[in-house]
């Protein structure tokens, strides 16, 4: 179930009344919300659900061992079990084809037969967002930030339906002590959800969708087809799509837990408005950084041990972050080119006698312009479907000029155009707008929304929108 | 932001929000969530004027409510005044509208020293209620229903047959005669001549079907020229279009990156592939016509076709009166189906075009490999009949693994093993539209004389 769909639009309906009626006993409330959450998971693959409600227990007894646990090597034992069972299911799921595939090429270059066989495994939807939360669970619980909860409620933590399949990653002390108590219904921001809500759906529905396929499936293609002015357009628009569909589905997110009363966490911030790499990475899938920094950066000695060990550091993090986002060697040189851009950027800080620039305009344009592009060159190796197409995008970048460049229309230009000049609006403008529409009688809202979910659908794709992979 | 208030507070006649005045009466938990009961008296005006226009003499209440709200504020992060910041303005006209309603209230009551203070959001806004928010989703998307109802019954009526979509025909038609009658399709009307979208929600069933076999009244003497072999240079290059539903998008993007590759082939019109869309449900895509316009407007050479995948169920649109097709596979299905590939082959040979027809791969599905057999079967046939005009490729063997069954790998012609299939057990990887692209070609190459150009520059 999609959110942008009829189908989840009944489901939210249903559920959102029933939700609000079940709210004041919380006893009545948690089992109500599991089922629901179960009922939407299901709808893709009903034999997920045991994967999920595995992952719930499994992480579940673990987490209150190593709380109970009296000696440090036992709630670190405890703990390696944990993550072995996560990182286990993840691999298996995510990962079993690529390292099978990577090693016989490995094996095949020394002359070795490798044992192990490929086999067709479907990846379940949004498994690299739970298992990160339940990793989350253990880990908070471990190093004493976190009393474990109820079975319940950490069953709910981990499969409410609103961050199951996409994000945002909600850290346990952010959504279980909301679980505790009833929230209030007289306290729903619902200017902010609807706001989200509507923004979202027209960002994924509308910009990521006319984007993908006015240009940038065509040049992603066949990159020797193109002139190289469809191409660097291509990329930007790419850059736009991406930021569109994803941030898109978790702005939805974030207003449906606001509709049912829950707070989560922001997940982007105008991350093309970035001055520097570092400022990217506050801005871009802001809870997906900050679970690297917290579970991975910080545990790997963070900047702590010198400035050797903070580069590697920073190169590992983003590696290991550029394989999350897919299992395939493109996307681990995606994390590369921003792990050694960061590299760079603290190397240049931390040299004697470092002045930092004066914040002036022109050193924040200057700024702008070389993190969205360095960004841009790194999404070529992340959309790219092998390393063949993006050197042929590469390269194309310089060899097609003069060519007709059919693919760059008006439209393309104006949807890249709305998707960066959004990311730059004065924060007073949506500020603004939810105020305004907080104010408007019920009717007037619902209007307001009326006209833009009939601009959404009108200028959405026509007929079945293509495939959407979850492949995070 | 906000936590919850506990719930052992005082029973306290509510600060009422906005809307709530316009709310149909919820149940009580809805509306106050079991803390506190709500007073029945309607309140005329809305927003913060509340605390004005209650009767000034309740000193209790309103010391009881200074306490209710203190505990309020100490768990709201907004700001603390009643009003904020951002909206001096509209402040200052409500408090002149307050005193010149009421000149004898004390305008200073709702900002009494104590506070009468609301909860706020982060960044200082006004709260408002999930009954509030359920019902402007409601209407919302009733609203919305009304404005796109043209978009919607089109939706509906390219369903899969079915109970689901008749309900969703009957409902969808209601809503749109609704919409029509009070005009409210106008404004998507509007939107979609200026996108250039005018008629994207006509329903379209028409099917052209030549009715004589490939003779044409026109003969282009390229296509009538067998079996001497058409010659294309790199000043007469093939023209090539790939069309199809979503399984042509990755063979044909490896097919134009081929053709790309080669001097005398040159790719028109990119890769036409439309999800969901195929030969029985013209309604949903009108490939008919789709062809025939882009055989006029991109005259190609070859046309590379990939049509089937979402063919393989007993429903077309379309049909002639009084025509039925029966069940899937059966004979009256088979012939239709015949008819509907043999019209797409004509229409692209009468125009001078080449048909190369990519047929159905084998699926990880068994029962789903079963029907695209059938599919694969009419086909074949129909391409046979058309020697020299429409080529068949049979990707079920050519995808199929070591033992005949599925297989997401294969290996390629370097010998590495390579990931063919797309996870979803259908479509292809783009390794696996590399070997339908090499396969393409060499037909090509077996049809046409693509070389000789070259000994002739020599």
């Amino acid at each position: 179930m999609l959110f942008p769909t009829a189908t989840f639009a009944i489901f939210f309906l249903i559920v959102l009344p029933l939700s609000w009626l079940a709210m004041p006993r919380p006893s009545r409330w948690r089992p109500f919300i599991l089922v629901a959450s179960y009922v939407f998971y299901s709808w893709w693959d009903w034999r997920f659900i045991f994967l999920l409600a595995g992952c719930t227990v499994w992480n579940q007894l673990l987490a209150v061992r190593i709380h109970r646990a009296t000696t440090q090597s036992q709630r670190k034992l405890l703990l390696i079990v944990a993550l072995v069972g996560n990182l286990g299911v993840l691999g298996y799921f995510k990962y079993y084809d690529f390292f099978i595939n990577s090693s016989q090429s490995m094996a095949s270059i020394v002359g070795l037969e490798a044992p192990l066989s490929l086999r067709a495994i479907i990846l379940p939807i949004g498994v690299s967002f739970y298992t990160f939360m339940a990793i989350s669970y253990v880990v908070d619980t471990y190093r004493g930030d976190f009393v474990p909860t109820t079975l319940e409620k950490f069953a709910v933590y981990l499969s409410f339906f609103p961050h199951l399949v996409a994000g945002p990653i909600v850290r346990p002390g952010e959504l279980i002590p909301q679980l505790d108590e009833p929230r209030n219904p007289r306290r729903v921001d619902t200017s902010r959800a609807f706001y989200l809500i509507a923004t979202g759906l027209f960002k994924k529905v509308v910009i990521a969708n006319y984007l993908a396929s006015n240009i940038v499936d065509q040049v992603f293609g066949a990159p020797g087809q193109h002139s190289s002015l469809e191409i660097l357009i291509g990329i930007y628009a790419y850059a736009v799509q991406i930021y569109a569909d994803f941030s898109g589905y978790t702005d939805i997110a974030i207003g449906l837990a606001l509709l049912l009363g829950f707070n989560f966490p922001r997940n982007f911030d105008s991350p093309y408005a970035a001055t520097s790499l570092q400022d990217f990475w506050r801005r871009w899938h802001m809870t997906l950084s900050r679970w690297l920094r917290d579970y991975l950066y910080i545990p790997l000695g963070g900047n702590r041990k010198g400035k050797v060990i903070t580069y590697r550091n920073l190169m590992l993090t983003m590696l290991i972050g550029g394989l999350w986002h897919g299992a395939g060697w493109t996307f681990v040189v995606w994390g590369g080119i921003h792990g050694v851009g960061l590299v760079v950027e603290h190397w240049h800080k931390d040299r004697p006698g470092y002045v930092a620039p004066p914040d002036t305009r022109r050193h924040r344009i200057i700024g702008r312009l070389i993190t969205f592009n360095i960004v841009c060159f790194a999404w070529v190796f992340f959309r790219a479907d092998s390393f063949s197409t993006a050197w042929d995008m590469l390269t194309g970048l310089f060899t097609g000029w003069g060519s007709p460049s059919p693919l760059v229309t008006g439209g393309v230009l104006l949807a890249i155009a709305v998707g960066i000049g959004s990311q730059y609006l004065p924060t007073r403008i949506p500020y603004i707008i939810m105020e305004r529409f907080g104010r408007l009688p019920v009717v007037g809202q619902a209007l307001v929304l009326a006209f833009a979910l009939m601009l959404t659908n009108t200028l959405g794709p026509e007929g079945v929108a293509p495939f959407i992979y979850f492949r995070f | 932001m906000a936590t919850n208030d506990p719930p052992d507070l005082p029973k306290l006649p509510p600060i009422r929000e906005s809307a709530e005045n316009v709310l149909p009466r919820l149940p009580r938990d809805m509306q106050g969530g079991g803390w506190e009961v709500v007073a029945n008296t309607p309140v005329k005006e809305p927003t913060a004027d509340a605390a004005a226009e209650e009767p000034p003499a309740e000193p209790q209440q309103q010391q009881r409510r200074g306490r209710r709200d203190r505990r309020d504020q100490s768990a709201a992060t907004g700001p603390s005044a009643e009003e904020s910041v951002a909206e001096p303005q509209s402040r200052r006209r409500r408090e002149q509208r307050v005193a010149a309603e009421r000149p004898s209230r004390n305008p200073t009551a709702e900002v009494a020293p104590d506070g009468r203070r609301r909860p706020r959001t982060d960044d200082g806004r006004r709260f408002s209620s999930a009954g509030n928010g359920l019902v402007v989703a409601l209407l919302a998307l009733l609203f919305g229903a009304l404005l796109t109802a043209p978009g919607m019954h089109k939706t509906s009526f390219n369903k899969q047959p079915g109970t689901g979509r008749d309900i969703a025909l009957a409902v969808t038609g209601g809503v749109a005669g609704v919409s029509s009658a009070l005009q409210l399709d106008r404004p998507r009307h509007l939107v979609q001549s200026v996108a250039g979208r005018s008629r994207a929600d006509e329903i379209d069933v028409a099917i052209v079907i030549p009715t004589e076999p490939t003779k044409s009244p026109t003969p282009k003497p390229d296509s009538q020229k067998p079996p001497v072999k058409t010659k294309f240079t790199p000043t007469k290059k093939l023209r090539l279009w790939v069309a199809g539903d979503s399984l042509v998008i990755t063979p044909g993007y490896s097919i134009v990156r081929a053709a790309g590759a080669s001097p005398v082939i040159d790719s028109v019109g990119g890769v036409d592939g439309h999800v969901a869309t195929g030969l029985t449900r013209p309604d949903v895509f009108n490939w008919f016509e789709e062809i025939r316009a882009q055989m006029k407007g991109l005259r190609p050479h070859v046309v590379v076709l990939n049509f089937g995948a979402n063919d393989d169920h007993g429903y077309m649109t379309g049909l002639d009166e009084g025509t039925t097709i029966g069940e899937f596979g059966g004979p009256d299905w088979v012939k239709e189906y015949r008819r509907r590939a043999a019209s797409v082959m004509d229409t692209i040979n009468r125009a001078g075009g080449i048909v190369v027809w990519i047929g159905l791969p084998i699926t990880r599905s068994e029962t789903q490999t079963q029907r695209f057999d059938q599919i694969n079967a009419v086909v074949q046939r129909v391409a046979k009949a058309r020697p020299g005009k429409a080529i068949f490729i049979d990707t079920y063997t050519m995808f199929a693994g070591d033992t005949g069954g599925f297989t997401e790998y294969l290996q390629n012609a370097k010998g590495d093993t390579v990931k063919v299939r797309a996870g979803d057990g259908v479509h292809f990887d783009t390794a696996g539209g590399d070997i339908i692209a090499r396969e393409v070609l060499k037909q090509l190459n077996r049809t046409f004389d693509l070389t000789s150009w070259r000994r002739a520059s020599n």
